[in-house]
């Protein structure tokens, strides 16, 4: 959420720009896959996947300097393909937006998840004694702040950082926010055609809605309450 | 005041960035430093702040638009 609004704060003023970088935000913890195929391969026993995978990779692959480049390639590649005159700066926000997570990490993440800074150059791992975990009271501050104001960002510009999982469902979310329930059913619904050529899209960001949402659960041990 | 904040949120965030890669090979590796507390509290402090204002400028100005 604080990457699209920190994309909206740049004046991207296209969706699709927004949406890159914002992706490119929650891109370092994209390592959640690994945790989800050691379970698997340990046949579901997610604490020998925590152990000796989660423990291992979470960090150290996608939390440094080489991955927020990566991230700056693959965001040019993707917004070159709507505006190629805009596509170097939406590269460089979402290169930004991947080093704030690394940041935000170091600062909220605990001191016992390191990032590795140069990784592969160097196996040094950086964190701060004093971080306050993810459970503190900062964090969830920060995560009612930015739910406080998806809403009234919905609620006044008709956008909102629902657009991460597309223009409908923020549409959706804006109509319910602006007009209560029935608002949604004043959106334009998209051709038959415009559905199944979306599909393909659709799938990999329910997916990633999925995996994200396990990124979240995994480390607390799928009780959120621990 | 726009220009102000926008400055102030890319001040913020290019002192995140080297705060998070950069200090511990150019500056210090204590992991208790005070100097690197309050630095990085005030960045993150200073960042929020100017993304509230930047956010509350665009909202009031009523730019972007929702093409997919």
């Amino acid at each position: 959420m604080l990457s699209w609004f920190f994309a909206d704060a740049s004046r991207l003023d296209a969706a699709n720009e927004r949406r890159i970088v914002a992706w490119s935000g929650l891109a370092p913890d994209i390592d959640v896959l690994a945790y989800v195929g050691a379970i698997l391969w340990y046949g579901l026993d997610k604490d020998l996947a925590f152990e000796n995978v989660w423990q291992v990779v979470h960090h150290r692959y996608t939390h440094n300097l080489s991955f927020v480049l990566l991230t700056g390639i693959v965001a040019w590649l993707l917004a070159s393909r709507y505006a190629a005159a805009r596509a170097s700066r939406v590269a460089l926000l979402s290169m930004v937006t991947s080093a704030l997570h690394n940041f935000c990490d170091i600062v909220g993440g605990g001191p016992t998840w390191p990032v590795y800074p140069l990784w592969p150059l160097s196996e040094f791992g950086w964190t701060a004694g004093w971080s306050w975990p993810l459970s503190e009271w900062p964090n969830t501050v920060i995560l009612f702040c930015c739910l406080a104001a998806t809403m009234v960002y919905a609620k006044f510009s008709g956008r909102s950082p629902l657009e991460l999982f597309g223009g409908r469902a923020d549409s959706w979310f804006a109509g319910v926010i602006q007009q209560g329930s029935d608002g949604s059913r004043v959106a334009v619904r998209p051709s038959e055609a415009t559905v199944r050529r979306r599909l393909p899209l659709r799938l990999i960001i329910w997916v990633l809605v999925v995996l994200v949402t396990v990124a979240v659960l995994a480390p607390l041990g799928f009780r959120p309450g621990n | 005041m726009a220009k102000l904040f926008t400055a102030l949120l890319y001040g913020s965030v290019a002192e995140a960035v080297l705060l998070a890669f950069a200090w511990p090979f150019a500056v210090s590796r204590d992991q208790d430093s005070a100097a690197y507390h309050a630095l990085a509290v005030g960045v993150l402090l200073a960042f929020f702040a100017s993304l509230f204002v930047l956010c509350a400028l665009r909202l009031s100005a009523g730019r972007g638009d929702k093409a997919v």
